[in-house]
């Protein structure tokens, strides 16, 4: 008799080698921005031209996500299907709020686990691994969203979970070329931080503001940029190591928060933390002009950390050097500690937060074709903007 | 809500069933109402069952027509069926036991249901008389998805507590996460040997003494069939059991015919890769004289109201195995009667009054039986737990 597949409870000659071996595989700094890159597609349909490079503070935000949690990689990679479903269902949205990327690939990756595994966190976990940066009503409000848009269509076929999956497979594919540009760009992102910090900062700056307005991003507040950072890590792509090359190179902040110096921390876990909170709040410029304005660079005491995952955390995503360089430079690293903020109480973040990405999905859920989905949005829109308005303090919803 | 809610049929823990009245069409329907943890978000049984029903369309599973979801609760609504295989038997049964042929068309449609399941690559997991609706028409309905899951693609993990404790199969009472469809043959198995008798075939009180429970009928395999059985999943416990004989099926179950037994004993195996799989056991000869499965209407008739049914979720085997004994009704069927589909007994149909008496213990008494049985077999003292 042939042995079993734990993952799939068919013989594991009935798959593709190359999908098993994704499966055992752990996340690499690869899949996390292709999928950063879906979410963003996702919500940023009309972006001309079309987005190459997925967003830093999102892959970021799902870094801090994973590293928090123990998502196996398939249920990360099921979210590029979810995503793609709902970027079809979402092909009519002019604008979306800054928020909404991380919104659907939050509730995507809550829901895929969900789905694919018999046990699995509470969103009550989820809004802990996020650091708070969502409330758990929220959670509880983009999952519904979620479900209901892709109409609770969560199945998917191993044909599907192969094309998707395809970058990562080894083989030869179309999509493959969609990571290339991934690759790519994190290469030129890690070569401008390696040039002289204090000079390519601006530089750097400019070129996420460029590629966030291309990404149709705009956050309805400007942001003052003032925290600048720089770490030197590998510039391979396929190195987890440089995973947190990117935090470098996405900088400004829009909220005013006293950055501490920190010292060495043990505790590897919490240094993660400070960092997500830190980049999530970076608000992105979101123009040029904007993020030309003048920098205020921070002194801060010199890091150097070796960050290690749990045991039972995906091999790949192991250990992450991060340097910050020297004080002297007056660099602010990334790694200062703050205190966890929700983001709806943001007074930085877009008045329409919640707004924004409710009516996207009422515009999506209009023009879709189902009736009956567009019928049961209805409702869910009446009733979660009544539940919002009452969670929220006024001025927040705006719907 | 579109839908007018009636009176309650049912609650459990997760949910709470009514039944209910659509406003645009006036059909009666089953209403699913999910109450929503504001810690847990949407569950995932629900999320699970949504996703997999919706696709799943076969006369023989619970049609799901829509779902309302809001803040504080998820609402499913499905077909009305009147009753549940369990209540139908306590109802119906003679002491619970059906007669050969309604036996015969349940189990059919049971096997079909399953099958249509298996074939679209979903495995049940939870199989049981209380989740087997039953409609006006005879017609018998697998429901309550909540434990089923889509397997064939290798992104999935799976749990080894599934399924109903006194349905489970052996392999995952032995820890096993790498079953197949065949736990739910294995339940079939259960559940037709059940309708036959009118009283479950296995009842242990936890997984070990579940497990002694089923040696003690179909014999404890040998060390040759428990090691291959390691091999294929490296997570079965390698205990040791006591080593029972195996005691004819004709024993436990007299009344069943020895095509019945030959059925019963292919899907009773305790090596899941010798179990017979739903799509043949439907062609097992057991089912060659099978009684028709399906009333069929008369012309010009108008067919009654579909609908769906309480929901037995959450109500524990056993609480409801001691409700029986009130709930039984003296309404024997016989079996000459039995004519399907018009002579299915119907809610509130008169007993016939030529039925044939079957000598059989109540439940109590058999669960005390069963309990003194439990103990003289236990010569090392009380049950490993």
């Amino acid at each position: 008799m042939a042995r079993t597949h734990p993952n799939s409870l068919l013989p594991f000659e009935s798959h593709r080698p190359e999908l098993l071996a994704i499966v055992h595989r752990g996340i690499s700094r690869d899949m996390i921005e292709h999928v950063a890159l879906a979410a963003a597609k996702c919500v940023a349909v009309h972006s001309a031209p079309p987005l190459t490079v997925a967003p830093l503070p999102l892959v970021s935000f799902i870094f801090n996500i994973l590293r928090n949690c123990n998502v196996s990689t398939p249920s990360l990679l099921v979210t590029l299907i979810y995503l793609d479903r709902l970027r079809i269902k979402m092909s009519r949205i002019d604008q979306a709020s800054s928020t909404a990327m991380y919104r659907v690939f939050f509730a995507a990756l809550i829901v895929s686990c969900k789905y694919l595994n018999d046990s699995s966190p509470k969103n009550s976990h989820w809004a802990s691994y996020a650091q708070k940066q969502f409330p758990v009503a929220e959670i509880n409000l983009m999952e519904r969203q979620l479900l209901h848009l892709l109409d609770f269509d969560l199945r998917f076929s191993e044909d599907d979970a192969c094309r998707y999956f395809a970058p990562f497979m080894g083989a030869v594919h179309t999509r493959a070329s969609a990571v290339d540009k991934v690759a790519k760009a994190s290469k030129i992102r890690a070569q401008q931080q390696k040039a002289e910090p204090s000079a390519d900062v601006v530089s750097s700056v400019c070129n996420l503001a460029k590629r966030l307005s291309r990404a149709q991003l705009r956050p309805e507040t400007p942001p003052s940029p003032r925290a600048l950072s720089s770490c030197s890590s590998s510039s391979s792509s396929s190195d987890v190591g440089s995973l947190l090359e990117d935090n470098g190179s996405s900088s400004g902040s829009s909220s005013g928060w006293t950055s501490e110096s920190e010292s060495e921390s043990e505790d590897n876990a919490r240094v993660y933390s400070d960092t997500s909170d830190e980049l999530y709040y970076q608000a992105l410029p979101h123009s040029i002009s904007n993020a030309k304005k003048p920098f205020i660079l921070r002194p801060t005491a010199a890091v150097h950390r070796q960050r290690t995952r749990k045991a039972s955390d995906t091999s790949s995503v192991c250990t992450v050097t991060a340097r910050s360089p020297p004080a002297s430079t007056s660099l602010s690293s990334l790694h200062h500690r703050r205190p966890s903020k929700p983001i709806s109480a943001s007074t930085t973040l877009p008045l329409s937060t919640s707004g924004g990405f409710l009516s996207r999905m009422w515009g999506a859920a209009k023009q879709s074709s189902d009736a009956d989905i567009s019928g049961s949005l209805k409702r869910l829109v009446l009733v979660s903007s009544r539940s919002t308005t009452t969670q929220r303090t006024g001025g927040d919803f705006n719907v | 809500m579109n839908y007018i809610q009636l009176e309650k049929l049912g609650e459990g823990t997760y949910a709470t069933v009514f039944k209910g009245r659509s406003r645009t069409t006036n059909e009666i329907v089953a209403l699913k109402e999910i109450h929503l943890d504001a810690e847990e978000g949407t569950p995932s049984t629900a999320i699970r069952e949504i996703s997999l029903m919706k696709e799943l369309k076969h006369v023989n599973i619970l049609r799901l027509h829509d779902v309302i979801h809001t803040e504080t609760k998820l609402v499913l609504i499905f077909e009305f069926c009147e009753s549940d295989l369990k209540k139908y038997m306590d109802k119906h049964g003679e002491r619970g036991a059906l007669p050969p042929d309604l036996v015969k068309s349940f189990m059919y449609q049971l096997l079909k249901g399953t099958a249509f399941c298996h074939e679209n690559q979903v495995l049940h997991r939870d199989l049981k008389p209380q989740n087997l609706l039953i409609n006006r028409k005879g017609e018998l309905k697998l429901g309550d998805f909540g434990l089923a899951r889509a397997f064939g693609v290798p992104v999935n993990t799976f749990s080894n507590e599934v399924v109903t404790l006194w349905y489970r199969a052996p392999d995952v009472l032995l820890g096993s996460r790498t079953y197949s469809t065949s736990i739910d043959v294995w339940s079939c198995g259960c559940i037709f040997a059940e309708m036959i008798t009118g009283v479950p075939l296995f009842r242990g009180r936890d997984n070990q003494d579940q497990l002694l429970h089923i040696m003690r009928v179909i014999g404890t395999p040998s060390d040759a069939q428990l090691k291959a059985m390691a091999k294929d999943t490296p997570e079965v416990l390698n205990k040791s059991f006591p080593k029972y004989p195996r005691i004819p099926l004709s024993q436990v179950v007299p009344k069943a015919t020895p095509q019945a037994i030959d059925l019963l004993e292919r899907l009773l195996k305790f090596d899941p890769n010798e179990r017979l799989s739903a799509s043949d056991a439907l062609n097992h000869p057991y089912f060659q004289a099978v009684p028709q499965p399906f009333p069929i209407p008369t012309p010009g008739s108008m067919p009654p109201p579909t609908f769906n049914f309480p929901h037995p979720h959450a109500i524990p085997p056993q609480q409801q195995h001691q409700a029986q004994p009130q709930m039984q009704q003296q309404i024997p069927i016989s079996n000459a009667q039995f004519r399907p589909p018009q002579n299915i007994p119907i809610f509130g149909q008169q007993p016939h009054p030529q039925a044939i008496p079957v000598h059989q213990h109540t439940h109590a008494q058999a669960q005390a039986m069963a309990q003194a049985q439990q103990q003289m077999q236990y010569p090392y003292g009380a049950p490993p737990r």
